[in-house]
């Protein structure tokens, strides 16, 4: 009854609660769509860090101890570590290639038949370096898809040659596949600061420097498992084996992801605090649309005095009709928005995130707000003296 | 039931503007009595009903309304008071616009925290009393004076308090309306009301069992 006669008084002023129910519509609108973006933005962000091999970490030589080798026997005892999958040897050398004459600077990478797990490698065209090239010691390469449609204009180039600068000779190899772009979206971002990749088995890149160690050993953790400590447990585990106290590091792209994902949402947050503030300007207009309705009723407030009503019934009438008008603000706004974030992940072809987190949040910060802002007006009607109120 | 003693009420005390509205008043009301106040306008009647109607308190002097002190009562026992023991007859009949003539006379009851089966029926039993039970979804607007006055009335007669404060309630009536609420006024006085008719029309004081006159804040 009590909450049908405070949607009765709303109806009332229709145009004015309609215009204070916008601005809080409004409030609430860029708060959810603002969150809606940062948690669409974290997500592409964690599946993109996915795709790079959020599971894989990379065992080296730390700064300090700089001449410590790895070995094939050290490959067969981290595989057998807790919390390792795989390892497999990596070697890795700042090189150049010349293709169709031209020459750009490139990355090329030592490694086996495992890279496609380890580091996410994925081939798009042709196959990858196998079995059959380690053993061989074969001249054959894996590309970056970049690189392909950079230089040719098209990304299935396999059966090409490719001149490689190694050691500081030209050595030809030949393109058996070229591999998706590890991190997509970013590394096409970066492409003007990351050389391209290419992909040589690790015994021809052995032959060709003329070393039998290995600069890295990249492991694939167990999924779900990567976290800080189990980093920090293997990193003390491999310093044993080798018998060094900190000569080995292990990188993993789980810190990294934390790091991300903890910048993103200190950005995320700010903005939505930024947007708060509408919240709190909204509030302010319903203290106004509230302080003009008890101007309005002030001998309707006398009536009910004189017939019994306690300034505390008067005060809940108010109150609630302020708390009930920013409710439906914010559905409004929530609706809207969220209308809004479900349109744009269609528009750009994402999966819908809807932030419920913010919706939720928003929704009783702006009740509260009306709450709040609706406790000043109701006092001002219910102190009203009702011999005053009833002379007007 | 009423009991005013010595009293006096002084408008804007120790300043310029200070009015004397009450002066050194004394008067008693009892049980089931119709009581009409007289005075020319300005003489304080309105200052009196206040008072007695719990919508004010005197400066100085005694008001007890059924063996209470009024003065000592908080701000929600007064209003609790004012809900249980009086209703108030304007001559402007303060009903509230937005509510239909029903909702308006079920109001005393809302504040009274009574279920709303029973004030429905309550409403429906007093419109019926002042025979307007085909107005009771009409807004007061949708009224001729005299409705909405019956309507007030009924309002009253559904707050079931034992005294009546009619405040000049034939004052912007026609003499045909008028003759018919002061009719209704004395059939809640028979039924065993107390009723205090204000007013400064002396034709109708004279159908009350006494006639209190007041001139100038003092009885006479």
């Amino acid at each position: 009854m009590g909450l049908f006669r405070a949607l009765k008084n709303i109806r009332r002023g229709k145009g004015r609660s309609a215009l204070t129910l916008c601005g809080v519509a409004v409030g609430v609108f860029a708060v959810v769509v603002i969150s809606g973006i940062g948690v669409v933005g974290t997500d592409r962000v964690t599946s993109a860090m996915v795709t790079m091999g959020i599971n894989s970490a990379l065992v080296e030589a730390s700064e300090t101890g700089g001449s410590i080798s790895l070995t094939d026997e050290d490959v067969t005892a981290f595989s057998r570590l807790e919390g390792v999958n795989k390892a497999m040897p990596l070697m890795a050398s700042p090189s150049e290639t010349k293709l169709l004459d031209v020459s750009r600077d490139c990355y090329a990478w030592g490694v086996d038949r495992q890279a496609k797990d380890i580091i996410s490698l994925e081939a798009i065209h042709g196959r990858l370096i196998g079995d059959g090239d380690v053993e061989a010691h074969a001249m054959t390469c894996v590309i970056d898809e970049v690189f392909a449609t950079q230089s040719y204009g098209r990304s299935n180039i396999t059966g090409k040659k490719i001149r490689l600068l190694l050691e500081g000779g030209y050595y030809e190899f030949e393109i058996v596949g070229v591999a998706k772009s590890g991190m997509t979206g970013l590394q096409n971002m970066m492409s003007g600061i990351m050389p391209d990749f290419v992909y040589i088995p690790y015994t021809t890149m052995q032959d060709i420097t003329g070393r039998t160690s290995y600069d890295k050993i990249a492991l694939l953790l167990d999924g779900g498992s990567a976290d800080e400590n189990l980093t920090s447990d293997l990193t003390r585990e491999v310093n044993q084996l080798k018998s060094t106290k900190s000569g080995l590091t292990i990188t993993n792209f789980q810190s990294q992801k934390g790091q991300l994902n903890n910048i993103l949402s200190t950005v995320t947050t700010v903005l939505s605090l930024i947007a708060g503030i509408s919240l709190v300007v909204s509030g302010i207009t319903v203290m106004t649309t509230m302080l003009v309705s008890v101007g309005e009723r002030t001998r309707e407030i006398g009536i009910k005095k004189s017939i019994g009503a306690k300034n505390k019934d008067i005060m809940w009438e108010f109150l609630l009709e302020s708390v009930l008008l920013t409710a439906m603000g914010s559905i409004t706004g929530i609706a809207l928005g969220t209308l809004v974030c479900a349109a744009g992940c269609i528009a750009f072809s994402l999966p819908v995130a809807v932030p419920i987190k913010s919706i939720l949040l928003s929704f009783c910060f702006s009740s509260a707000m009306g709450a709040l802002f609706g406790v000043y007006p109701a006092m001002k009607a219910a102190r009203l003296n009702p011999i005053e109120a009833l002379r007007t | 039931m009423i009991k005013i003693r010595n009293l006096t009420k002084i408008y804007s005390p120790c300043t310029e503007h200070e009015v004397t509205a009450l002066d050194n008043v004394s008067l008693e009301v009892k049980k089931g009595e119709f009581a009409a106040v007289v005075g020319a306008s300005g003489s304080g009647k309105t200052t009196l009903m206040n008072i007695i109607g719990c919508l004010d308190t005197q400066t100085e002097g005694e008001y007890f309304l059924d063996g209470t002190d009024v003065s000592a009562l908080s701000s929600a026992k007064l209003s609790r008071v004012r809900g249980e023991k009086i209703s108030f007859i304007f001559q402007g009949f303060n009903l509230i616009p937005t509510l239909t003539a029903e909702e308006n006379v079920e109001l005393p009851l809302i504040y009274r925290g009574v279920p709303a089966e029973k004030r429905r029926e309550a409403a429906r039993l007093s419109l019926e009393a002042v025979g307007l039970s085909m107005r009771a979804d009409h807004l007061p607007s949708e009224l001729s004076g005299g409705q909405q006055q019956r309507v007030a009335i009924a309002r009253a007669l559904a707050a079931n308090a034992p005294i009546i404060l009619a405040d000049e309630p034939c004052g912007s009536l026609d003499s045909r309306s008028g003759g018919m609420i002061m009719e209704m006024l004395h059939s809640l006085n028979r039924e065993g009301r107390t009723v205090v008719l204000i007013t400064h029309d002396n034709g109708a004081a004279l159908t009350a069992h006494r006639q209190i006159r007041i001139s100038d804040g003092r009885i006479i």
